[in-house]
């Protein structure tokens, strides 16, 4: 009931971009315009990004607000041709990008999908809830207000007393003309070119500050001592020993090794730009080039041009709700504000990248301040004119609507950035909880202790996904390839043949068995596509695997995912139909199933379900219970061992190995046990563990020997046995019944069996004891073992049901001998 | 855990200056603790501490070298001061990663105070004394001893001010709380319940007994309804109360992912179940006195709707009387009579003492496990009457939703707006009305009634038609529709339903319910009808209404 994981919330209120030269820091770009103002319209607009431009500011200098709605429009033609602007195919091996060629609307509806991971995935259903960019979750309430009240507290419209001269000189920032820089969240710009300014000691590390409830968190970058932005090489191999592959970072590492290779060591423009051309593809690196001659042609004439930058700092500044401080702000530091400036400090050492780009925005600004062009006049040239501002914006409006944010620098560079989202969680909230609903509720990790022991290391970002897992393709596998093709790149080849041949029935290993793709590679190009959120790696779907409508289902969804579902299946029964027949006791799949014909149509079915979320496995975990028969069997067997070696030995020594407790017992633990029991009879039980001495007091006072004796024990961890748990385990199996079954056992078997099988069957039971023992940990699933042992399915039930798994057909007549099996479903 | 405490001031000689820190020599090199590491350099951080007069005013804090700064400062202006005013700033330092949000009040209170302070006497500006000397050293010094021994503190500085600071924990806010939720308190509220109480508050408590449904209980306590959510939540957020769902005999429960986390590994917690619910209901006073007396030890205090103040004589003091020896006996519910002896493995050896049979820790996880989706309790009990018959069933599952590895499995309805199929009960899609699982079939609870009491034997225990059924039926007697029905008991349900038929329910409000976003439990609380009832009116719905579970 309780320590859910939070899927990303980004709280992500504005980028700033801090420049700082001889002249002094300077305070280049910051997106939003308005800041704060513009998150609270988010809540009630669904355009809330456009039209909230034309926001009031907080405090009393804003006076364009009688052209707002004029101008909101022509921002948005103008989003529109940036956007289209933006679709020359950059280099890119990231089937994230959002840019698709042939679409002018893609890019925006590609977001809305992906940003719907948690609910409906479909397109005719994004089509429905909007062709724009809506936030995945509405905003929190009240942490917004509550920043933002504080945040001004004392400022007000103050700013305009204290006006910086500097700023008011540089910008013209005579109120009227509205530049936002004058004041950026009722702080005058110069304050903030102060406060984010650090001092060298933060070159290259977090740098961390808080106004009330706002954090801003920036990773300044320096210029080294030489001038330059980037040590020489010595430096580099520890670099790229760091960057170990890195899920769908490909694109990113590859176009930084490449620059750490040729960009550095050669200042030669050409040679780089051959290399990187060549790793990425690019189509358009003349263009590249003859845009940066121009630019450089057009910033030699800037008389900025001596002056040199020391530092930029990109600032992200949040308002995190308290409790949830440290663990928002490091997420968002790791996935995206150090990843970006990290592409900025190697482009900026590769062609001094930040500094030309922010003269340039600064020389457009200033344009618009004599030309006293509107702010979203403004905004929309930055965005069209300037690389640096266009990134800056895509960031910001994708990573506050935890989306994949595509970033080209310049036409051969490129980065995905996103916060990786939560895709699916074990825990089921309680009524008293926040819940996501909508979120893949299983257990099933891709990486699990028994399979593959080296890989359960939670810490590695990026886990090799086990090979017993399949991929489910979250959107539909034309689109995706479509896409993957579009966005070019050294993998999209490989990624278009890999999903040609996936399919979520089979697992990695089959695939690679099927399609000749070898298994590593099949595991990284799935990983790719599961980091980038265009898959999920489930177990393989199978019709004799049970499903479940998924308590975590959001049925608020469930009118718009009828429709949706309507329209991929038109002929089968409805969405809730289907779901109210999974609702009932569970069973088998296949049985749902009408006939042979309808198997690939109903698999179909099944991933769309698991897709949104709508169903989940029903998985089946067992402990093997011990029964006072075997422990007494057991308990004769040793004290008779015991008796023998005294006898032989004369030596009355270790009768303390056999005894299971009752070495330290005294009369004042008992009676606090006692009091113990009397507070917890009559109290509330509470959620969570119990205290480490409560438990250890009860297996060693209450349940003294005798009476543990008399109780049945479940045995935690069968392949870990303590030695008495190895000789109840050697007991039990002792017991296994010798002969095939009788006449009775004969008929309650399906007759589907050959007859031999039928023979084996009891040898079968002793044959895969062994094997089995270690699945019967109640944390592994036994729909496991078939897959991991390459067994038939069919084998495997009939050897636990035999064990005393009762979820089938219970028409099998059991051996109590061999009922040693307590079972239970859950995802 | 505060680190360090400076006192910092603009000078207008030497600029941001630290005047008084503690420990000595933590921000700045000092001559009287020159072994001291410094933690930070205070030149990287002195544009934050003694910022510009813009952000005087504002909690600001930075972070560096591994620590947290938190200040709040003061711009005081004024003729008195050179250049006209006054900067300085109380800052706390922390370590980087410590949780940091009950510092900010402390951080601001104490510039509030300063400021006062200084307003009222040159507190701060007429401090001349050196460092680590004077009363606004000695100040920080016992501040920060105090809040990190006692988390309180409360320093007189002179005849009028005294600074009092506590460290409050900081909870997240309670969620809404729905009408049909059930709370049940995790502490005995007697115990510290004063007459200084909200009255709301003192009203409403006495009803929360982990049966009664939030609504019911607006109802018992005559309070408003909304006023009524707002204390559950106040005792929410407190973490006095749970929230469980309304057990009934048709409800659904299955395990959850920390079953095997939880109860099937935790021998403690079996022991925890085993005491929770062990009971013997037949013995339990009848369901209409619900002022039960405590005849039967702890487990009938809270089922019997008003939770017992009276000292409470359970199980527990037969284990200091016995020893260790039989205790185990006393806790672990025993098993039912059976026609069929249970071979007992223990009569072979004379070592091993002889016992009624009984449901051990394994036998508790055994009946949990068999728990699934669409089985109801009622089925589930059918199976295991001879294992539940000295169990609280209401208790038993209540045990498993608190440590959270059972859930409630939620029925919802919704029309598909096809016309209704015409053999409607033997749609094997509808789960409800597949045969013998619905609850369309059967009594839609055991507890409606004496004659569904009847059907699944004597053992029932009685606490949910208490809990339940009774309080619903009064909720129709206040509602002033079926005015006979007045009092909570069994007698009066079978009338309930004779009248269903004439109910003022809408259709149009009833289809509102069937989008499949509302729960049976909503359905039922909301418009005060009984589950049987509400199956009854979809069987009657023009249209086709499918159930979900979930």
């Amino acid at each position: 009931m309780s320590s859910i994981a939070r899927p990303p919330d980004p709280c992500l209120v504005a980028i700033i971009l801090i420049v700082r030269s001889r002249t002094g820091p300077r305070l280049v770009f910051h997106y939003p315009p308005n800041p704060l103002s513009e998150n609270r319209l988010k809540t009630t607009t669904k355009g809330g990004r456009r039209t909230s431009r034309s926001r009031n500011r907080q405090g009393a200098r804003n006076t364009d607000s009688s052209s707002s709605d004029d101008s909101g429009l022509s921002s948005d033609e103008e989003d529109e041709d940036r956007e289209r602007e933006n679709q020359n195919p950059t280099a890119q091996t990231i089937p994230g990008q959002t840019q698709s060629g042939s679409h002018p609307t893609a890019p925006s509806l590609l977001l809305a999908r992906r940003a719907s991971n948690f609910g409906i995935v479909d397109d005719s259903v994004n089509i429905a809830v909007s062709p724009g960019t809506v936030p995945t979750e509405p905003p929190r309430p009240g942490s917004l207000g509550s920043g933002r009240g504080s945040s001004l507290r004392k400022r007000g419209g103050a700013g305009s007393d204290h006006e910086d001269d500097g700023a008011s000189d540089r910008d013209g920032a005579s109120g009227s003309s509205g530049a936002p820089w004058v004041s950026l969240l009722g702080l005058p710009g110069s304050v903030w070119e102060k406060l984010l300014s650090p001092s060298r000691s933060w070159h290259k590390r977090r740098f961390e500050v808080g106004i009330n409830d706002l954090a801003l968190i920036g990773w300044p970058v320096f210029v080294r001592e030489d001038g330059t932005w980037r040590k020489q090489r010595r430096k580099k191999k520890k670099k790229k020993a760091r960057s170990e592959w890195d899920g769908g970072e490909l694109g990113h590492n590859d176009l930084e090794g490449a620059g750490d290779e040729d960009g550095v060591a050669s200042p030669d423009m050409g040679a780089s730009i051959a290399t990187i051309s060549e790793l990425t593809l690019s189509p358009t690196d003349t263009k590249r080039h003859s845009t940066a001659s121009v630019k450089l042609g057009k910033q030699t004439d800037d008389p900025e041009d001596k002056d040199h930058m020391t530092m930029f700092n990109v600032v992200f500044v949040m308002d995190p709700p308290l409790l949830e401080y440290s663990g928002r702000v490091k997420e968002i530091y790791e996935n995206a504000i150090k990843k970006f400036a990290k592409a900025l400090k190697w482009e900026q050492a590769r062609t001094d990248y930040v500094w030309k780009e922010s003269q340039h925005i600064l020389s457009v600004r200033r344009k618009a301040r004599e030309s006293k062009t509107s702010i979203h006049k403004l905004y929309a040239d930055l965005i069209n004119q300037s690389s640096l501002a266009r990134a800056i914006y895509t960031v910001y409006t994708s990573i506050s609507a935890s989306k994949i944010a595509s970033v080209s620098l310049s036409p051969d560079v490129s980065i995905s950035l996103q916060i990786p989202p939560l895709t699916s969680t074990p825990y089921l909230a309680g009524p008293a909880d926040k819940s996501y609903p909508g979120l893949w509720l299983t257990t099933a990790d891709s990486a699990t202790p028994v399979d593959e022991p080296g890989i359960d290391d939670i810490n590695s970002p990026h886990q090799v996904l086990a090979k017993h897992f399949a991929l489910l393709l979250l959107d539909s596998e034309a689109s995706i390839i479509k896409d993957v093709e579009a966005s070019g790149g050294t993998l999209a080849t490989a990624l278009a043949h890999y999903i040609r041949c996936s399919k979520p029935t089979k697992s990695f290993a089959q695939i690679s068995l099927a399609s000749g793709i070898p298994l590593s590679t099949i595991q990284m190009l799935a990983s790719h596509l599961v980091y980038w959120r265009r898959a999920r790696a489930i177990p393989p779907i199978h019709q004799r695997d049970t499903y479940i409508v998924s308590p975590n289902c959001d049925l608020s969804k469930l009118e718009v995912a009828t429709i949706a579902y309507q329209a991929a299946f038109p002929t089968l029964p409805s969405l809730p139909k289907m779901l109210s027949s999974l609702s009932g006791t569970p069973r088998p799949y296949g049985s749902f199933i009408p006939s042979k014909d309808h198997k690939e149509t109903y698999f179909s079915i099944l991933a769309w379900l698991l897709r949104g979320g709508w169903v989940t496995q029903l998985r089946t975990f067992a402990r093997i219970k011990v029964t006072p028969d075997i422990k007494l069997a057991v308990e004769m067997a040793l004290r008779k061992e015991e008796v023998d070696r005294y006898l032989a030995k004369g030596n009355p020594s270790s009768l303390a190995d056999v005894d299971t407790d009752s070495s330290d017992d005294d009369a004042n633990s008992s009676s606090s046990s006692s009091l113990a029991s009397h507070g917890s009879g009559d109290d509330t039980p509470m959620p969570g563990r119990v205290d480490p001495h409560a438990q250890l007091r009860t297996s060693h006072k209450l349940l003294d020997r005798s009476t543990a004796l008399r109780q049945s024990t479940l045995i935690l961890s069968p392949h870990r046995a303590s030695p008495l748990e190895s000789r109840w385990l050697d007991e039990i199996v002792a017991r296994f019944p010798e002969k095939p079954g009788d006449e009775k056992f004969l008929e309650g078997v399906s007759p589907d069996i050959a007859p031999n099988d039928l023979e084996n069957l009891q040898s079968l039971l002793k044959k895969y004891w062994p094997s089995f023992l270690k699945y019967f940990n109640g944390h592994d699933a036994l729909e496991k073992i078939s897959v991991r042992e390459n067994l038939k399915r069919k084998l495997v039930w009939q050897v636990l049901t035999r064990l005393g798994f009762i979820g089938q057909t219970g028409s099998v007549e059991l051996d109590a001998r061999e009922q040693v099996l307590i079972s239970v479903r859950h995802w | 855990m505060i680190k360090a405490i400076f006192y910092s001031k603009f000078d207008t000689q030497e600029g941001p200056k630290v005047v008084h820190q503690v420990p000595d020599g933590a921000i700045v090199p000092s001559s009287t603790a020159p072994t001291q590491p410094l933690f930070l350099t205070f030149s990287d951080v002195s544009f934050f501490v003694i910022p510009r007069q813009e952000l005087c005013g504002n909690l600001l804090q930075v972070c560096t070298n591994g620590y947290r700064i938190l200040g709040y400062p003061i711009c005081m202006k004024s003729v008195r001061y050179d250049r006209n005013e006054f900067i300085f700033n109380f800052c706390l330092v922390l370590s980087e990663e410590d949780d940091f949000s009950t510092y900010k009040s402390v951080v601001r209170k104490l510039a509030d105070l300063m400021h006062a302070l200084e307003e009222q006497s040159g507190f701060l500006s007429r401090d001349f004394s050196k460092n680590g000397e004077g009363k606004v050293y000695s100040l920080c010094e016992m501040l920060m001893e105090d809040l990190n021994n006692y988390c309180e503190c409360m320093i007189p500085i002179d005849e009028l001010n005294t600074l009092n600071i506590k460290l409050f924990p900081i909870y997240p806010s309670p969620p809404s709380v729905k009408a049909w939720y059930v709370p049940l308190f995790t502490v005995r509220y007697q115990a510290f319940m004063d007459e200084n109480w909200d009255l709301t508050m003192q009203r409403v408590v006495p009803h929360i007994n982990g049966v009664n449904s939030i609504r019911i209980i607006s109802i018992l306590a005559d309070t408003d309804f909304s006023l009524t959510c707002r204390a559950i939540r106040h005792l929410l957020y407190y973490g006095c109360v749970y929230l469980l769902d309304i057990f009934s005999f048709s409800a659904i429960y299955a395990p959850t992912a920390q079953f095997n986390g939880s109860i099937a590994s935790d021998e403690a917690m079996q022991l925890e179940c085993a005491r929770y619910s062990h009971g013997t209901p037949t013995s339990l006073p009848p369901p209409t006195a619900a002022m039960a007396s405590a005849n039967n030890g702890s487990a009938n205090t809270i089922i019997g709707g008003m939770p017992l103040a009276s000292p409470i004589t359970d199980p527990a003091p037969s284990l200091s009387r016995d020893g260790s020896r039989f205790d185990a006996e006393e806790i672990w519910p025993l098993l039912g009579d059976s026609e069929e002896k249970s071979s007992s493995p223990e009569t072979t050896n004379p070592s091993i003492p002889q016992g009624p049979p009984i449901v051990d820790g394994v036998g508790i996880v055994e009946l949990y496990a068999g728990l699934k989706q669409g089985q109801s309790i009622k089925q589930w009990y059918a199976q295991h009457s001879r294992e539940l018959a000295n169990i609280d069933i209401r208790r038993f599952i209540t045990f498993g939703v608190i440590k959270g590895f059972l859930y409630r499995v939620h029925k919802y309805a919704c029309a598909t707006g096809q016309p209704a199929p015409v053999p409607r009960n033997s749609s094997p899609l509808v789960p409800g009305t597949a045969p013998g699982t619905g609850a369309m079939n059967t009594p839609a609870h055991l507890s409606t009634g004496p004659s569904s009491r009847a059907t699944t034997g004597n053992n029932t225990p009685y606490a949910s038609s208490v809990g339940e059924e009774a309080p619903i039926s009064s909720v129709v007697g206040m509602g002033g529709r079926s005015g006979n029905v007045r009092i909570a008991g069994n007698a009066p349900l079978g009338g309930l339903f004779e009248e269903d038929e004439e109910d003022g329910i809408d259709e149009r409000l009833f289809g509102r319910y069937l989008d499949g976003t509302h729960c049976f439990d909503q359905i039922c609380t909301e418009l005060e009808i009984s589950e049987r009832e509400l199956t009854a009116r979809l069987k009657r719905f023009p249209g086709e209404v499918v159930i979900i579970h979930r």
